[in-house]
């Protein structure tokens, strides 16, 4: 069973009188352990895809499941659960919560899923050093370097254990030598702990190290290419 | 929970300027509200000491209808039994019997109303400030011709002391009565009504001008204490039973007082409440600003999990933190400010003169601020609870937020 089915998906946003149409019927089906890309130019709708699939956004039509679960016959408190313990998101500006240190903010999920003190002790130490943070885990966002930050939010991203983890754009703020080692990270982490990871990226490092790149253009895709 | 707090904490922490801001909003306006408090309950126990002390007593026993009516035959039969009664009742407390009587003073230069407080000169001394505001003479002994009067008073009959003076009154259907009395002492309490027209008598002179013996307009019991007013005035409701007779707490003996001070928490409410409204205004503009700053963090919370109404809960309690904070510092402020008001009192005689006289009694121009605990905590609590309450608003904008809208927010 596929972990994500989208099917006919389409969503446009008004404009002052003018409606941008961002998808116009889109179907994807991803399974689970896959390493996927979405790429495209900006404005490809490749974003607005991965906030549907990740419930953040509502299609205007067409349906969404994943993990079994159809978006659009749950309620909001459901849709949150599923978020928490289903999901895992990294965004491009990193979005880390500043008054929280590193292993405030990857231990942060794992108190809103009602995980014990001990339990999340040892996941968020585990992650931190998955991603490569060990000793840093009093840190605030604001003493850490871009790169670190984007490690953090992926130790938030799968502390949680999700089944699917949606990157938009995260290495796009990041160097070369930087956004090289947090991809090498993500694949490890898809390799050895089975997750599935769906990015948005034009970045041309990330769309190598994938196993599956779909295109889009004009809010449909038009490749899907499997390597 | 635990984590909502620590968000909220230090979330207060991450603005500090502006959260010290907008504490030191909350704690000023609150300790000027308690600045104003302490001198209102000081004022208010002054007045209700004044009064008690001079015109009633913390139970006050007098003839049915003598309070509404005050026709000065309305007379207390047997009241040196009934002061014994309740001595034995309340062995604590000073017990004395007063007769009011309204007429006329006469002396060589002419005559003045006068208003005669007879009493029972021993208890009232440790009663009444009266016996402290003597400047020439002594206060009164146990001769029925002995009488105190105000200074004014002595000026505008031209006496001094030792002279005698003439008082006359006519009661009921009765012939007029004289009673001849010798000047013992004259008070100064600054009031010119009281200096003016007030005296003080024993109350066996009052055989002399109502015809009977041993008769009082008033009992009045007197502890330490004004809260033993009401339940003292209870249990002598339930072990006095003499027919006609009305028992009454200091408030129902005092009711211009008791109104006045009613009116005036009415009116310091109100204020109160403006002051509050304004500074909860800063607060609702400090919570609206914080939201404003922080809807992509608001946004990348809901995308991870977190459910709007656990963050609508966080920006409540970020009120109330503010409001605790602020209330906890406010109560260290106002109660230093008011120290100084509690110790040395705040003195008004350079614009009032010594006293001022307010519902028919005698009342020190130097008053003393009081701390009111119950009010203090009770005000202490409403900081909380509107600092709370100016958190509704930017906490309820938060439960429809969606998050890819608030993602794109800069």
């Amino acid at each position: 069973m596929p972990i994500v089915k989208v099917q006919q998906v389409k969503r446009h946003y008004q404009q002052g009188e003018h409606a941008v149409h961002a998808l116009r019927g889109v179907d994807l089906s991803i399974e689970e352990g896959e390493f996927t890309v979405l790429m495209g130019a900006s404005g490809s709708g490749k974003t607005t895809l991965l906030n549907i699939i990740g419930g953040l956004d509502n299609a205007d039509s067409g349906t969404v499941e994943v993990d079994g679960h159809r978006f659009d016959q749950l309620s909001g408190g459901k849709l949150s659960d599923i978020r928490l313990k289903r999901l895992g998101f990294v965004f491009q500006a990193y979005n880390l919560i500043p008054v929280l240190t590193a292993y405030e903010n990857a231990e942060f999920v794992l108190l809103l899923q009602g995980k014990t003190t001990a339990e999340r002790k040892k996941r968020v130490m585990e992650t931190l050093n998955a991603v490569g943070l060990s000793g840093m885990e009093n840190r605030r966002p604001s003493e850490l370097s871009g790169g670190q930050q984007q490690r953090v939010a992926v130790a938030r991203a799968i502390a949680g254990k999700p089944a699917l983890v949606l990157a938009d754009e995260p290495t796009a703020n990041l160097d070369s030598k930087t956004s090289s080692s947090l991809i090498a990270l993500m694949k490890e982490l898809n390799e050895k702990e089975g997750i599935t990871f769906l990015f948005a990226t034009h970045d041309p490092k990330v769309m190598n190290a994938a196993k599956r790149v779909v295109s889009m253009e004009d809010g449909m895709i038009i490749s899907d290419e499997i390597r | 929970m635990a984590l909502l707090i620590t968000l909220a904490f230090r979330n207060i922490r991450r603005n500090l300027r502006r959260s010290i801001i907008t504490l030191l909003a909350i704690s000023v306006g609150l300790t000027v509200m308690l600045l104003g408090l302490c001198l209102q309950h000081g004022s208010y126990n002054a007045m209700i000491r004044s009064g008690v002390s001079q015109v009633a007593g913390h139970v006050v026993i007098q003839k049915k209808d003598y309070q509404e009516q005050r026709e000065p035959l309305l007379l207390l039969t047997n009241s040196s039994q009934i002061k014994s009664d309740l001595q034995k009742e309340f062995p604590d407390a000073t017990i004395t019997n007063r007769a009011f009587l309204g007429g006329l003073l006469t002396a060589p230069k002419g005559p003045t109303a006068a208003s005669i407080i007879a009493v029972d000169s021993a208890s009232e001394k440790t009663i009444s400030d009266f016996p402290q505001k003597i400047i020439e003479g002594e206060w009164l002994d146990d001769k029925p011709e002995s009488i105190v009067i105000g200074s004014n008073m002595a000026e505008t009959l031209g006496v001094k002391l030792n002279n005698k003076i003439v008082f006359s009154a006519q009661y009921g259907k009765n012939d007029i009565a004289f009673h001849v009395f010798r000047i013992k002492g004259i008070f100064h309490t600054g009031s010119a009504e009281a200096d003016s027209f007030i005296a003080y008598a024993n109350l066996s002179m009052t055989k002399n001008i109502l015809m009977q013996d041993d008769v009082s307009h008033q009992v009045a019991v007197h502890f330490e204490d004004v809260e033993q007013s009401i339940p003292a005035t209870e249990q002598t409701r339930s072990k006095l039973s003499i027919p006609d007779i009305d028992i009454l707490s200091w408030d129902q003996a005092l009711p211009d007082i008791q109104n006045m001070i009613e009116m005036d928490r009415v009116s310091n409410a109100f204020i109160h409440f403006v002051l509050a409204v304004i500074v909860g205004m800063g607060i609702l503009n400090t919570m609206l600003m914080s939201v404003l700053e922080r809807t992509r963090e608001f946004g990348v919370m809901i995308s991870i999990g977190m459910k709007p109404k656990d963050l609508s809960i966080m920006i409540l309690l970020e009120g109330a933190l503010l409001g605790l904070l602020g209330g906890v510092l406010g109560i260290i402020l106002g109660y230093l400010t008011c120290y100084p008001l509690v110790t040395h009192g705040l003195d008004l005689s350079a614009q009032m003169g010594d006293s001022y006289d307010a519902a028919g009694v005698t009342i020190s121009a130097i008053i003393y601020g009081a701390y009111h605990w119950p009010s203090i905590i009770l005000y202490g609590f409403l900081a909380v609870f509107f600092s709370t309450i100016c958190a509704i608003y930017p906490a309820l904008k938060i439960i429809y937020l969606k998050p890819v809208d608030a993602m794109r927010h800069h």
